[in-house]
Order: C-alpha cells, then sequence, then structure tokens
C-alpha cells in the first residue's frame, strides 16, 4: 500500500521558492558582504582541500601534520611558481591598466572615423546627430568601465586583506572543520536529522565537482591562451591568457568578455581587420577545444540550472561579489536548489503520513 | 584510584568506552584499535528520549545504528492498524544496516522504549570514508556484506516455504 502524494509543489512553485530563497540570501549577503567574503573564501579553499588533508590524516597520523605539510608544499610551489608567473603577471597588468586609457583613445578614433564613413553614406544620420549622441554614450561608459574595472576584480575589499585573512582562515577550517561541523549537527532535532546529513553530502558533492571542475577547466583554457597568444605575437600574453581563464568560467558571457580584450588590442596593434580576423579564429579555436575536449572530461554533472536563471543569478552574483560572486553564483544557486529539493522531499513524506493512510501505518505511535 | 603516573590519563574515557562497544559489533570486529578510533570520527551520536521514534516505516534510510545505551523496538505494522513485533534490541545491538548499501525505504519502525543514545554511521559518512581512506571502508563493506548473508541465510532457514502447484 502506497501512501506516497503527488508532488509537493507544483514546478512554478518550485521556482518561485528558488527565487524567493535566492533573493534573500542574496540580501542577507549584500549587507554583509565585505565581512563574511575573506570567510566564502577560505571556506570554498578548505573545503576543496579538505579530501587531500583528510587522505594525509590517515597516513600521517594527526590532522595538525597534515595540514603543516601541506601548507609547507603549497608555500613551496607558490615560491617557486611565483618567480616564474607571478612577477611577469603582475607587471602585465600594471601595464594593461596604464595602457587602457590609450587604448580608449584608439578606440574613439577608431569610431570617430567610422562614424564619419557612416554620415558620408547616409546623410540622415549626420542631421539627427544619431551618430554624435551615440559615440557620447559609449563614451561615458567606456570611461565609467575602465574606472571601475579594479574595484570589479578585487569587490571593495583590498588585495592584503585577503592575502592575510584568507591563509588563516583556510588553516582554521582545515583543523576544526570536522569538529565544528560535527558540533553544528549536533544542534539538528532527531527527526531532521538524516535529511540534514544527505542534503549536506549531495550538495557538497556537487559544488565540489563544479569547483574543481572550474579550476581545472580555468587552468586549462588559461594555459591554452597564454600560448596561442604568445604565438600570435599579442601584447601581454599572460595577463589577458590568464583572464581569459578566469572568464572562461562565468556561464554564456565570459568566452565572450574574454575573448573581446585581446581582439581589441590586437586590432590597435596591429591596425589592420586580418588582426581581428586572426584573433577571432584563435578566440573560436579555443573554445572549440574547451566545448569539445575539456568540459566533457572535466565536468561530470552540471547544476542543472535553467539558462535563464543562470543569468539572473549571474546578474545577482555579479552585483554583490564583482567577479568573485560571478564565479560563486552558479554553484550556491545549484547547492539551494538541491536544498530545497531535499527539504520538500521530506515535508512531502511527513505529510503523506497526515493522509489515512498513512494514519494506519502510524496508528497510535507518538 | 586510578594511579596518575602509569595510568593512561590521556585517553578520553568517552571515546575508549565507545571503541570497545563497537569491537563487539560483527560488522567492526575484525577492525583494530587505530581503525576504530578513525571510524569513531565519522558516527554520530545523537539521543532519544523514551517512545521517541528513530525511524518510520517507508521512510528513505541512510544509516546503521548501533545502541549504545538503552532500549529500542522494532515493529511492522499491518493494513489493519495491529503491530507486529520483530525485535526489542538492547546495548551492544545494531540495526538498521541494509539502508547503507540500499537505497529502498525502511521496513519497518523503531522507537526507543527508554533513553538512548545510539552512534550512527551514514551512508554519506561511508562514501566519504570510501573516497579517505578505501583500505578501512572496503574491510566495513566486507563485513556488512557478510552479516546481510547470514541474516539472508538465517532467514531461509525459518521461513516457512511454500509449495506450488504447476498444472
Amino acid at each position: 500500500m502506497s501512501t506516497k502524494t503527488g508532488p509537493l509543489f507544483t514546478p512554478f512553485q518550485k521556482l518561485l521558492i528558488y527565487l524567493a530563497s535566492f533573493i534573500l540570501g542574496c540580501v542577507v549577503v549584500s549587507y554583509f558582504a565585505r565581512i563574511l567574503m575573506p570567510f566564502v573564501v577560505g571556506l570554498i579553499v578548505a573545503y576543496l582541500l579538505t579530501p587531500l588533508v583528510d587522505r594525509m590524516e590517515s597516513w600521517l597520523g594527526g590532522r595538525l601534520r597534515a595540514v603543516a605539510l601541506l601548507y609547507l608544499a603549497v608555500t613551496a610551489v607558490l615560491v617557486g611558481v611565483g618567480s616564474f608567473v607571478f612577477r611577469p603577471m603582475v607587471n602585465q597588468f600594471v601595464a594593461l591598466v596604464r595602457s587602457l586609457p590609450g587604448y580608449l583613445n584608439s578606440v574613439q578614433h577608431l569610431i570617430v572615423t567610422s562614424f564619419g564613413t557612416l554620415e558620408a553614406k547616409f546623410p540622415i544620420l549626420l542631421e539627427y546627430h544619431v551618430l554624435d549622441q551615440l559615440q557620447a554614450q559609449m563614451g561615458m561608459v567606456a570611461k565609467e568601465s575602465i574606472h571601475a574595472l579594479p574595484g570589479f576584480l578585487v569587490s571593495s575589499m583590498s588585495l592584503i586583506t585577503y592575502l592575510l585573512l584568507v591563509p588563516l582562515i583556510v588553516f582554521l577550517f582545515l583543523i576544526e572543520g570536522p569538529e565544528l561541523k560535527r558540533k553544528m549537527l549536533r544542534l539538528v532535532p532527531n527527526k531532521y536529522f538524516e535529511m540534514t546529513i544527505y542534503m549536506m553530502y549531495s550538495i557538497g558533492s556537487q559544488i565540489g565537482r563544479y569547483l574543481w571542475g572550474l579550476i581545472v577547466e580555468a587552468a586549462a583554457v588559461a594555459g591554452l591562451s597564454i600560448s596561442a597568444f604568445f604565438v600570435v605575437g599579442l601584447e601581454y600574453p599572460i595577463i589577458l591568457g590568464v583572464l581569459a581563464g578566469v572568464a572562461n568560467t562565468i556561464p554564456y558571457v565570459g568566452p565572450v568578455l574574454a575573448a573581446l580584450p585581446p581582439i581589441l588590442i590586437f586590432y590597435l596593434k596591429m591596425n589592420t581587420l586580418d588582426a581581428v580576423y586572426l584573433m577571432v579564429a584563435v578566440v573560436i579555436g579555443l573554445q572549440i577545444v574547451d566545448n569539445l575536449l575539456i568540459k566533457p572530461f572535466v565536468y561530470s554533472k552540471s547544476v542543472d540550472l535553467p539558462p535563464l536563471f543562470v543569468i539572473f543569478v549571474l546578474l545577482v552574483g555579479g552585483t554583490i561579489g564583482g567577479v568573485g560572486g560571478l564565479v560563486c553564483a552558479v554553484p550556491i544557486a545549484g547547492a539551494l536548489r538541491l536544498a530545497v529539493i531535499h527539504v520538500s522531499e521530506d515535508i512531502r513524506f511527513r505529510l503523506s503520513l497526515n493522509s489515512p493512510e498513512g494514519r494506519k501505518i502510524i496508528g497510535g505511535v507518538p | 584510584m586510578t594511579d596518575p603516573i602509569w595510568s593512561n590519563i590521556f585517553k578520553i574515557p568517552g571515546e575508549i568506552e565507545t571503541i570497545a562497544l563497537l569491537k563487539k559489533v560483527p560488522i567492526f570486529d575484525l577492525l583494530d584499535f587505530l581503525k576504530l578510533r578513525k571510524l569513531v570520527r565519522f558516527l554520530h551520536q545523537r539521543d532519544y528520549r523514551a517512545d521517541e521514534i528513530i525511524f518510520r516505516e517507508n521512510e528513505p534510510g541512510e544509516s546503521l545504528y548501533v545502541i549504545k545505551s538503552g532500549r529500542v523496538r522494532i515493529f511492522s505494522r499491518k493494513d489493519d492498524g495491529t503491530e507486529r513485533e520483530l525485535a526489542v534490541l538492547e546495548a551492544g545491538s545494531f540495526f538498521g544496516e541494509v539502508s547503507l548499501v540500499d537505497e529502498a525505504p525502511r521496513s519497518a519502525f523503531a522507537v526507543a522504549t527508554e533513553d538512548t543514545r545510539l552512534l550512527g554511521l551514514f551512508r554519506a559518512d561511508l562514501l566519504r570514508l570510501v573516497d579517505r581512506d578505501p583500505r578501512l571502508a572496503s574491510q566495513i563493506l566486507f563485513r556488512l556484506a557478510s552479516v546481510i548473508a547470514r541474516r539472508l541465510r538465517f532467514a531461509n532457514h525459518t521461513v516457512p516455504r511454500r509449495e506450488t502447484h504447476v498444472d
């Protein structure tokens, strides 16, 4: 005899619940974003490193030893890699930011020339000053974007705060994390305990796979981009390649955002349309390799969200947390979706106990 | 009185009691002290009041429970509402082990008949253990399979066989 009822929520109700929980979460996070961000970053890094630390703990016989050894290894790698990669990357980033006003002037000159040609062909545009207004608007947007770019990239927290706080937070999460989790679970009532454990595991598995997939994909795309940009002779290949790798993690808009700077900079350097065609071909080639080779091997499951909802989630994430918010928005939304699914299944089961068939089963048991 | 110089004052008394209890459970009886100590970190201790339901029939099941103290009554309910008592388990016993490997819902009720303390091993934690310490996880899974097989053989001997007539 089945005691199951129909679905607890209709698809539209589920969508409303996802939206409501996401918006509520974003409102709370936006108030405390400045304080929370190092903890969120630290928690994510600690979560990704926990499986490795657990294995090292079983080899070394102590968690503190495992974390200490991990930190030594990471420091050694960073120092080694830093001298070869970080310094040229930082130098290129500084040089690129300094060159941006120059690029802006070149783009403005290009726009003026193009618009002049258009006005000569279509005099009506000159009569109504259409292109003048458009040019003024584009100039304003470009200036504001360039001024906002450094702040967007570091999300209004100083870099030094991140460099000092995050490693400490990660260290503490790695040492105390398992015991902290057990203490928090002790607060969950018996009635919801199994559901909570299962929900934490399924959310954790999905987010873990997604984040590792993002990191591997970003590193692969960055590596390929840097190589390709070096080969064609693009300026600032390391920083543009790294930006391409990071931007590629943002669904839908990331690859487009990543493609624009290299195309623009290469065109302004070579001053021919052939340069544009070449760079477009390079970018398309990188995307083909990413979508046909890298993504299928790296991702085992997606977060299974509708594309329109993903775009909405990205807008909210970018507004709250800048680049970090854009990267984290989709996995957080996926986690909320899983939480709603598990909770609604549990509620459905408990409601089914109130049905006539359910009452026969539970009878007088309290 | 315990000698402070010679006795091991650094071991946590609760942990030793738990390890000693787990050693008596057939699923964990072949594990050594260090492995049991590692396993303890994956267990969740839960307290239930008298008459509190641990799980219901048809509820999704994800865990095995070991009774640390107290008593648990296992029963099923028929269509007419009458109860059929299946077992009354005391400290040192375990139940729910099939749900560690099977995603089917629980096949009976489990209710604490007095204040009871249980140690729960959840499927999610066992899967994490497979990832973090495959050797320990495989030893547990092997013993778990052995226990389930033994229950199945016992059931085959005790359940009366029905004769079927083929026309």
